[in-house]
């Protein structure tokens, strides 16, 4: 036996929490971005249908902004925010060109099962300046992508339909199993969004781009069940110390 | 929509592979899926005009050439005298009726016909309403088909407000509320314009004088009414999309022509009411503006060729064509272009965001999170939504369930709710935290940004904490830290009404971030962003069992090694270990370890004997170092 009896006391590190992860992805996504120049910028949740509706170009008619889709509050005179667009709505109409905002919050839809809930997170962006075009668009896509995804990810770009952009697209990624997996859409900005934020379309255009950070921090993640980020599960926070 | 690849290659001159269309319908933005040579496509809401074989084949006419004029009767078609008034121009502002009427019933359809049903798994109804259904499949324009006879006296189309009773020609009941437009014959509804025919009026197998009811109907008119009498409609999927206002006679003589291929027809008439402007949508031809909008350099002849074959009519302007409702300013031709070219075809340009800005300064809230992280605090989100409130509480107009009715006022009850649900999952020490905004209803919505911590349980798991309950004192100490006192606003939360058995205290602050955040100005920033992301571990739902050790360790120089291997113990079905206590016994010149290990499964309750089988691996080993023993029994079962 040894006759050495300086008790060397181990180590009582103390324990730390951790960010939510959606928390931690959003502020990383947004701090990325803020490398490339976009300033970050905040409005309410709780919105008016110009805001998030009209000024967007999306039309009384639209699905979108049925019942069934959108929650009114006080009596439909205001409605919890579908996107963060009416953000960057507020912004433009106070700031002129050239502008490039980012915004990233809680937004809410009707929806309710495995990969949809009525609270998730958005993160959109807007870049507004002279002769600003499409293929910018895409070598500003390419660059968040590769952020997020490494510089070997495929990716591709596919038309889509937003009433706030034209031409629209969605961009899909390339995953491991083979399949095309939606990350993100974007477009160039309809020139009625910058007509309704007093911009004159003739002189400058836009790039928007907007991406949910629940899909993003999933795959990040491997989470299959979008629910589990809300449980406030600490064996599930603990693993994203 | 189902589209079956033989049907479309019969209006394309060229006969590409599914394969080939496949990859041009992705790059035009058709997104679809394909099972057994039917294409199953989701077209994006502004191309109401690709829902048809026709469509689809008009745009399709940029890769492969398509033939598509489809055979139409060509001869002058006698008027008909209806007895029909339009009360809803502005919902309907285009309107046609065809009147035919065959010798002899339809008993077989030609090959055309039968392989519309056969191919795309469809049900027969009656030879009429066959035909209707087909032609909205070939060419995109519904339209219903009465039984003539069973019409008895004027068809009035009109927005109804009154409430009352209509059975579809599916016989499902519907009890009409709130405003419709709806065709109306003796007092009675015949059809919910846009959605579904009525039963009275329908045509049957014996019909051989059918009234063809073609019109346009505004989406507006259209939209939310399928999900408001839960009848999802082939109809009613077109109109809100928005279908050519000026197709009927094209629609109309292609009917009868069907008709014709089919049966001897004894009586043709038509009506029609326009009250559409039938002047073209024209936009200027200016390739460069299109080009400055997509970043590129296409030649003029090149984008004229582009818009001719996507049906623009070209000459000192673009004309564009009535089914492209979509086309309205120089960003849509610019799509349209683009989607020719296609999306991945198009080069990146370097952009270069002129910034204003320097590195961003981080936010006092930041600081916070970081302040509560560095002490053991998580961080969570809850849901916004709760049951009940008060009289400042915002209450939703169409909450999801009645638990979900009003926005919720307060984090703290959020965060009670989630030191319950932990409890039940044998967590003994809670720290959470939140931050969000908090609405509330005065004259009008005010927001305040708010911070909400809970406590309860152990202060921590390892030695020094194991025994120090979380508690007034903790907070108070803990923000002391930045000289902030709490004395007087930490609130212990009484549990006789809270769902639990667990006794142990609960402790909660909520502050305003407004009036705390200045006290964490000199607080250091540690930003705990990810740089490698985590790979989850599924959480078992099944119960965890735990077992205390207390390791007696004589000779002092083998504690490292005794830590070591229990810090690196790979045991099956181990979850969780840590050290909560470690003593000298003066006494006895020894030192006790106390180890807590936690066990459970992914796939089932660990039995005692699973449980005592994966000890005997972690006992063994530690046992086996020199003077370490094990006295007494396990602390706990």
């Amino acid at each position: 036996m040894s006759d050495n009896k300086d008790i060397i006391l181990p180590d009582a590190l103390p324990e730390t929490g951790t960010n939510h992860p959606i928390n931690a992805m959003k502020d990383s996504i947004m701090s990325q971005l803020t490398t490339f120049g976009f300033k970050i910028i905040q409005g309410p949740e709780i919105e008016t249908e110009e805001y998030n509706f009209d000024m967007l170009n999306i039309k009384e008619s639209h699905p979108a902004r049925q019942m069934h889709d959108t929650f009114y509050v006080n009596n439909k005179q205001h409605l919890l925010r579908t996107h963060t667009s009416p953000v960057q709505i507020r912004a433009m109409l106070h700031n002129k060109p050239p502008l490039a905002f980012i915004s990233g919050g809680k937004v809410y839809r009707k929806d309710d099962d495995s990969t949809h809930l009525p609270m998730f997170h958005q993160i959109e962006g807007i870049y507004v300046d002279e002769a600003v075009t499409f293929s910018q668009l895409k070598d500003l896509i390419y660059k968040i992508i590769y952020s997020l995804f490494g510089q070997d990810i495929e990716l591709r770009f596919r038309p889509s339909y937003f009433p706030f952009t034209e031409p629209s697209a969605e961009v899909d990624i390339l995953s491991n199993d083979g399949n095309w997996l939606e990350i993100l859409g974007c477009g160039i900005v309809n020139p009625k969004v910058l007509e309704n934020c007093n911009i004159d379309s003739n002189n400058f255009s836009g790039l928007a781009f907007g991406l949910g950070v629940e899909r993003i921090a999933m795959l990040k993640h491997g989470v299959t069940d979008i629910r589990e980020f809300y449980k406030s599960n600490l064996d599930f926070l603990d693993q994203f110390k | 929509m189902k589209i079956a690849y033989r049907h479309l290659l019969n209006l394309l001159i060229e006969k590409p592979s599914i394969e080939d269309i496949s990859n041009k319908l992705f790059q035009l933005g058709h997104e679809h899926e394909i099972d057994n040579y039917i294409f199953d496509i989701e077209f994006t809401p502004n191309r109401g005009d690709c829902l048809s074989l026709l469509g689809l084949a008009r745009d399709l006419n940029v890769f492969y050439a398509a033939d598509i004029n489809l055979p139409i009767y060509k001869k002058i078609i006698p008027q008909l005298d209806l007895k029909f008034k339009n009360h809803a121009p502005l919902s309907c502002p285009e309107i046609s009726f065809l009147n035919i009427e065959i010798k002899d019933q339809v008993t077989e359809y030609n090959d055309y016909l039968e392989n519309y049903f056969t191919d795309l798994k469809l049900n027969k109804n009656n030879f009429f309403t066959d035909v209707s259904n087909y032609i909205a499949y070939e060419m995109g324009q519904p339209t219903h088909s009465y039984d003539f006879n069973s019409i008895k006296g004027e068809i009035i189309l009109k927005d109804n407000s009154d409430n009352g009773f209509f059975k579809t020609l599916l016989g499902k009941n519907i009890e009409l509320k709130g405003s419709d437009l709806v065709f109306v014959s003796q007092d009675s509804v015949i059809n919910l314009a846009g959605i579904v025919g009525g039963i009275d009026t329908a045509c049957s197998v014996n019909t051989r004088n059918a009234l063809i009811e073609c019109a346009f109907f505004n989406p507006e008119s259209i939209i939310g009414k399928s999900i408001k009498y839960d009848i999802h409609s082939d109809a009613s999927h077109k109109f809100e999309r928005g279908v050519d206002p000026k197709c009927h006679d094209k629609v109309l003589r292609r009917f009868i022509q069907i008709v014709e291929d089919h049966a001897e027809i004894t009586k043709l008439e038509v009506y029609k009411e326009s009250n559409l402007s039938s002047k073209e949508v024209q936009l200027n031809l200016d390739v460069d503006r299109v080009n400055n909008i997509l970043g590129l350099d296409v030649k003029y002849e090149d984008y004229i060729k582009s818009l001719t074959s996507l049906g623009f009519k070209i000459d000192k302007s673009i004309r564009v064509p009535s089914y492209r409702s979509d086309i309205n300013n120089q960003n849509d031709l610019a799509e349209e272009l683009a989607r020719v070219i296609g999306y991945d075809n198009i080069p990146p340009r370097a952009i270069k965001i002129p910034s204003e800005l320097t590195t961003p300064s981080t936010s006092n809230e930041e600081k916070i999170k970081s302040f509560l992280i560095n002490h053991g605090f998580s961080e969570v989100i809850n849901s916004p939504f709760c049951s009940s409130g008060n009289s400042t509480s915002i209450q939703v107009d169409n909450p999801l369930d009645s638990n979900r009715k009003y926005l919720r006022n307060n984090i703290i009850d959020s965060l009670i709710e989630n030191v319950i649900y932990n409890e039940k999952r044998q967590k003994d020490s809670i720290k959470l935290f939140e931050i969000s905004d908090i609405y509330s209803l005065d004259s009008s919505i005010k927001v305040d940004r708010r911070l909400s911590v809970v406590i309860s349980g152990r202060q921590g798991h390892n030695f020094k904490d194991f025994n120090l309950p979380l508690n007034e004192k903790y907070l108070l100490e803990l923000f002391k830290k930045i000289n902030l006192n709490l004395n007087g606003e930490i609130k212990n939360i009484l549990r006789d009404k809270l769902n639990s058995k667990i006794k142990t205290p609960i402790f909660v602050i909520d502050k305003s971030l407004t009036n705390i955040s200045n006290y964490f100005d000199d607080y250091e920033f540690t930003s705990k962003l990810p740089n490698n992301f985590v790979q989850y571990v599924p959480i078992s739902e099944f119960p965890s069992s735990l077992r205390d050790f207390s390791f007696s360790v004589e000779d002092y120089s083998k504690i490292e090694e005794v830590l070591k291997k229990l810090k690196t113990l790979a045991v099956k079905n181990l979850k969780h270990s840590f050290m909560f206590d470690f003593y000298e016994n003066k006494k006895t010149n020894t030192i006790k370890i106390g180890y807590r290990f936690i066990f459970q499964s992914h796939k089932k309750t660990l039995t005692e004997e699973e449980i005592n089988k994966s000890i005997d691996n972690i006992l063994k080993p530690i046992l086996s170092i020199d003077s370490v023993s094990l006295p007494g029994k396990y602390l706990n079962k």
